[in-house]
C-alpha cells in the first residue's frame, strides 16, 4: 500500500481555509464533510483513514455552521498519512472543491495531540439587515443600547437544561456598518464560560427595536480567530 | 432547482441546490434541444438510478442537446411552491419543465404514476396529451413499466420500449430535424405536432399511444388497434446489441446530500438467464450481455477519480453469474483499496455465494448482504423456478457468517401460485437452519446475530409467465404474513418485514391494467395522491373511490381471472419473448416443474434467439459457476 503511516514524530495535518458561500451555505454540516470526503479522494492526496470496517478520512471541522449560513474563513484540518508539501495539498484540493466550497489556503502543520482548532476563542459575524423594514438610525440606537449595558441576560436552552446567562462579558464588539448595506458586524466570545451565540444577539436587538425579531437577510461568520 | 429565498424556508435544502459536482450545464444558446429527465420521485430515490444515470451522460454528449435532471420535491417545498407560482425546473439551470423541448419520465415502479402527473402540473405542462398546446415540450416515458404502458396512455406522447441508450439519439435526431421545420413553438400547430409524432413513430421501439385506438375485448378489457398508417401492429422492444461497448457514465453526478445508493454503480452485465417465472427484469434485459474486466476495472477506477465515492457498487440482476466475477472483485480491490473504496454488491441468489467470494467483497469494508432464496420450500421454488436449493442457502450463509457477517438479509415472497401453508412454515424451517448455522459459526459474537427477512408478495407482470394469475386475496395474504410471524416470534434474531397488502393490490392494477386506468390514476392525483410508493403517503381509501367513481370496485378488479388464450393489453408490445414460451412456462409451473438456465441446458426457444444473435446460444458465455 502507498500510503505508509508517517513515524510518530513527522505526523502532519493539513490546516485547510474555505469559504462557503452562495448556494451551498445550505449544505448541512454533514454533507459539507462528505464533500471534503470526496474532493480528497478525487485530488488523491495522502489523507490519514481511521480504523475499523468503516475507514473514513480524519477530518476536523471548527464549530459546525449552521444551514444557511456562509462563512468566509472556514477551516477544516485533514490528518495527513504522508509527507506532502503545502503548496501540492493547495494545488490539487483547489481543483477538486466543488463551487461554492472555496479553498483559501492550505498549510500542512506538524499534528498536535489536541484538536487543531482548540485555541480558537473568538469569532466574526457579519449580519445583513433588511435595510425596508428597520432603519438604520432605529439599528444603531439598538447597539448603543446594547452596548451601554453592563449585563444582559438571556434565557439559553440547552439539549438537557434552560438556563440564564449573561451575553454581554462575550459580546467584544457591536457595531452598524457604515456602507451602503445595512450590516450589522460583531466579534463574539467562543469561550465555554461567555460563549454568545449570534442569534441571541439578534434576539435582544429585536427586542430593543421593538421589533419582535430582526429582519435577517444573510448571516456570515467572516472569521474564527484566537483572540 | 429552487431559488435561495424558498431554500431558507424548506427542510433538506441541499435536494434542491442543484449545480453538483459532475452536473453539466451548457450554454442554452449553443445547444437546440433541452431534454428534461425526470424520475417520479423524490431526489434522494432518483440520483440512485443508474439508468438516468445512463441517459443523463448519453443526452449531454451530444453537442446539440442538454439534459437537466428534475426529481419531485418534498410536500413542504411543493407547498411553498404553489404559494408562489414557481413552477418545477431543472437542476442545473431552473429552467421550468414547460420551457424544455423534450420532457422524458422514466418509469420504474407503477405506484409513481400518480407523481408522474403531479410532475408535468408543477412543472406548468398540461396532463394529458391530448390536451397539450403545440409548443409544449413532448412527453416521453420509459422504463420498465413500458413493458405496459396503457393505464398512462392518455398523459404520454410517446414511449420507448427498452433499452435506452441508443433510441434516445434517434429520437433526438428526429426531433431536431422536425424543430427545422418549425423552429417556432409560438406557431407551431397541432398538425404539426402530429406530424412529429408519425415521425417518431417510425423509430424502432417508440410507441405512440395516440396513433391507437383502444377496442374492447370480450373479457371487458381495452385492447388497443393501430389506427393510422404509422402505427406499427407490435412494437419491438429496443436491445442495445453491443452492450460490452455501450456508453458508461464514468462522471456521473455526485449528491449533494447521502442518497439510498450514495456510492459510484458499474454496470458488469444486462439481463439474467435463470428464468424466474415472476421476474419481469429477466425478460426485458434479455439476453444476458457481459462486459469485460478490463472495461470494468477502467471504468470502475475513473468514476472514483472522478466522484471520489468510497464505494463502489457492481450492478446487474445477479453479479456472481458474470463469467469472470472472481477477476472483477479481485481486480477492483486491487486497483481500488489503496483509496479504501469498498466494493459493494446487490440481492444475491445463493447458489454461487461462495466462500470465496464472500471474503474477496468482505477484505475492504462490511457492507450489507442480501440472499434471495425466495420460496421456503423446493417444491415452491420449482413451481417459480428459483433453481436453488436449501443446501444452497445452508452453504451460502455458511460461507457468509464464515466471511464475518453478523447481519444478513433474505429475501422470501409469498402469494405464490400453488403455495400452501406448508410452504409458508418452510420458510420459517429454513430461517431456523439459517440462525442455526449463524450461532454456531459466530460463536461468541451470536448475540450479534441478526437475520433481517423481507416478505415480499407476488405480483403478477405483464410479459412474464405469471402473468394470467389471479392476484392474491389480500385477507389471504396477511394470514399467511400472519403465520410466519407467529412462528418467529419466539426468536430475537429475525427482524420480518414486508408491505401492505392494499398497496399491493393497486400495484397489480396498475401493472396489468388497461387505458380506462388513465381517468381513474387522474382523480387520485386530483385528491392528492402523490409520492405513493411511500407507505404514509399511500391512501387505499383514495384508489378504493376513483374506482367508485366510475362505477367499478377495485377489490373485484383486482380479483379478475385471466386465461391462457385471452387479449392482453400489452400485446402490442413485444419484448421478444414469444408468448408460446410464457404459456409453455406457466403450464410447467402448474406442473412443479423447473426449467434449467439456458446457459446451461441450451436454448429453450424463448423468441428471443429469431431476433438476434443470442450470447448464451454463441457460446460467448459459459454457465454460471455454481448454478
Amino acid at each position: 500500500m502507498s500510503n505508509q503511516p508517517a513515524s510518530e514524530k513527522q505526523r502532519t495535518y493539513a490546516r485547510v481555509e474555505y469559504e462557503k458561500v452562495g448556494r451551498l451555505r445550505f449544505l448541512g454540516h454533514l454533507d459539507v464533510a462528505t464533500a471534503f470526503d470526496r474532493a480528497l479522494r478525487r485530488a488523491k492526496l495522502p489523507v490519514a483513514y481511521s480504523k475499523g470496517f468503516h475507514p473514513r478520512a480524519k477530518l476536523t471541522f471548527v464549530r459546525p455552521l449552521p444551514v444557511g449560513v456562509a462563512g468566509l474563513h472556514e477551516l477544516c484540518g485533514v490528518d495527513l498519512a504522508e509527507d506532502i508539501d503545502s503548496a501540492a495539498v493547495g494545488k490539487r484540493l483547489h481543483k477538486q472543491l466543488p463551487r461554492g466550497l472555496n479553498l483559501l489556503s492550505a498549510q500542512v502543520l506538524p499534528r498536535q495531540k489536541r484538536s487543531p482548532f482548540a485555541d480558537l476563542n473568538q469569532v466574526d459575524y457579519a449580519i445583513d439587515i433588511d435595510p425596508d423594514k428597520v432603519g438604520a438610525d432605529e439599528l444603531a440606537k439598538a447597539v448603543r443600547d446594547f452596548l451601554e449595558r453592563d449585563s444582559i441576560n438571556i434565557r439559553r436552552e440547552t439539549k438537557s437544561s434552560l438556563c440564564t446567562v449573561d451575553i454581554r462579558p462575550g459580546t467584544h464588539k457591536l457595531a452598524v456598518a457604515s456602507s451602503q448595506e445595512l450590516q450589522l458586524q460583531m466579534s463574539l466570545s467562543l469561550a465555554q464560560d461567555d460563549l454568545v451565540k449570534p442569534a441571541e444577539v439578534l434576539q435582544v436587538l429585536g427586542r430593543l427595536t421593538g421589533h419582535t425579531s430582526l429582519p435577517v437577510k444573510l448571516i456570515t461568520r467572516v472569521k474564527l480567530y484566537v483572540a | 432547482m429552487l431559488p435561495e429565498r424558498v431554500l431558507a424556508e424548506v427542510q433538506g435544502p441541499a435536494r434542491y441546490l442543484g449545480g453538483e459536482y459532475n452536473a453539466v450545464v451548457k450554454d442554452p444558446a449553443q445547444v437546440r434541444i433541452h431534454f428534461a429527465l425526470c424520475y417520479p420521485d423524490v431526489y434522494e430515490i432518483g440520483m440512485s438510478h443508474l439508468g438516468s444515470q445512463i441517459l443523463y451522460h448519453v443526452i449531454n454528449s451530444r453537442p446539440e442537446a442538454v439534459c437537466e435532471r428534475v426529481f419531485y420535491p418534498q410536500a413542504d417545498a411543493v407547498e411553498l411552491m404553489r404559494q408562489r407560482g414557481l413552477l418545477l425546473s431543472g437542476l442545473e439551470t431552473g429552467q421550468p419543465l414547460v420551457d424544455f423541448d423534450i420532457v422524458g419520465i422514466t418509469l420504474q415502479y407503477e405506484l409513481t404514476y400518480t407523481t408522474v402527473l403531479a410532475m408535468l402540473e408543477l412543472g406548468g405542462v398540461a396532463i394529458r396529451s391530448d390536451q397539450r398546446q403545440p409548443g409544449e415540450p413532448l412527453v416521453l416515458g420509459g422504463g420498465v413499466c413500458t413493458c405496459n404502458p396503457e393505464p398512462l396512455a392518455g398523459f404520454f406522447d410517446a414511449f420507448l420500449i427498452g433499452e435506452g441508450e441508443e433510441a434516445v439519439g434517434e429520437i433526438l435526431n428526429t426531433y431536431d430535424r422536425w424543430q427545422q421545420d418549425h423552429p417556432n413553438r409560438e406557431t407551431r400547430s397541432s398538425s404539426d405536432r402530429e406530424e412529429l409524432l408519425r415521425e417518431l413513430a417510425a423509430i424502432p421501439g417508440l410507441y405512440v399511444p395516440s396513433l391507437y385506438e383502444p377496442e374492447e375485448s370480450g373479457e371487458g378489457l381495452l385492447i388497443p388497434r393501430p389506427a393510422a398508417p404509422e402505427a406499427r401492429p407490435t412494437v419491438k422492444r429496443r436491445i442495445v446489441e453491443d452492450f460490452a461497448h455501450a456508453a458508461i457514465p464514468k462522471a456521473p453526478v455526485v449528491p449533494w446530500t447521502e442518497i439510498v445508493h450514495d456510492r459510484g454503480q458499474i454496470e458488469i452485465a444486462r439481463g439474467c438467464t435463470r428464468g424466474c417465472r415472476f421476474c419481469q427484469a429477466g425478460i426485458f434485459y434479455r439476453p444476458t450481455r457481459e462486459r469485460s474486466v478490463e472495461t470494468i476495472r477502467e471504468a470502475a477506477t475513473q468514476i472514483i477519480a472522478n466522484t471520489g465515492f468510497d464505494e463502489i457498487s457492481l450492478a446487474a440482476l445477479n453479479c456472481p453469474d458474470h463469467n469472470c466475477i472472481n477477476e472483477i472483485i479481485d481486480g477492483l480491490h486491487e486497483d481500488l483499496s489503496g483509496q479504501r473504496v469498498s466494493i459493494g454488491l446487490p440481492s444475491l441468489r445463493i447458489d454461487n455465494f461462495s466462500i470465496e467470494l464472500a471474503e474477496k467483497v468482505q477484505r475492504v469494508r462490511k457492507a450489507g448482504l442480501t440472499l434471495a432464496p425466495e420460496a421456503g420450500s423446493q417444491r415452491l421454488r420449482d413451481v417459480i423456478n428459483k433453481g436453488v436449493t436449501d443446501q444452497d442457502l445452508r452453504n451460502a450463509t455458511e460461507a457468509a457468517f464464515e466471511a464475518g457477517w453478523e447481519t444478513i438479509k433474505l429475501y422470501f415472497m409469498i402469494g405464490l401460485p400453488t403455495e400452501t401453508d406448508q410452504d409458508i412454515l418452510a420458510i420459517a424451517d429454513l430461517l431456523e437452519q439459517v440462525a442455526q448455522i449463524g450461532r454456531a459459526k459466530l460463536g461468541r459474537r451470536r448475540r450479534h446475530l441478526q437475520i433481517n427477512v423481507s416478505l415480499a408478495t407476488l405480483i403478477p407482470k405483464p410479459h412474464t409467465p405469471f402473468q394470467w394469475l389471479q392476484v392474491s386475496d389480500p385477507a389471504e395474504l396477511s394470514r399467511k404474513q400472519d403465520l410466519l410471524r407467529q412462528r418467529l416470534n419466539k426468536q430475537k434474531e429475525f427482524k420480518l418485514s414486508y408491505p401492505d397488502s392494499q398497496s399491493m393490490l393497486v400495484e397489480s392494477l396498475l401493472s396489468r391494467g388497461d387505458r380506462s386506468l388513465g381517468p381513474i390514476i387522474e382523480q387520485v392525483y386530483a385528491e392528492g395522491g402523490v409520492l405513493e410508493a411511500w407507505h404514509e403517503n399511500f391512501s387505499y381509501a383514495r384508489w378504493e373511490q376513483a374506482f367508485a367513481a366510475v362505477g367499478k370496485d377495485l377489490a373485484t378488479e383486482a380479483q379478475r381471472q385471466w386465461n391462457l388464450n385471452q387479449q392482453l393489453p400489452w400485446d402490442h408490445i413485444d419484448l421478444g419473448v414469444s408468448r408460446q414460451f410464457l404459456q409453455r412456462e406457466y403450464a410447467r409451473a402448474q406442473q412443479g416443474l423447473a426449467t434449467p438456465d439456458c446457459r446451461v441446458a441450451g436454448c429453450h426457444g424463448c423468441g428471443l434467439e429469431e431476433l438476434l444473435p443470442c450470447p448464451a446460444m454463441m457460446g460467448t458465455l459459459q454457465p454460471p459457476r455454481g448454478g
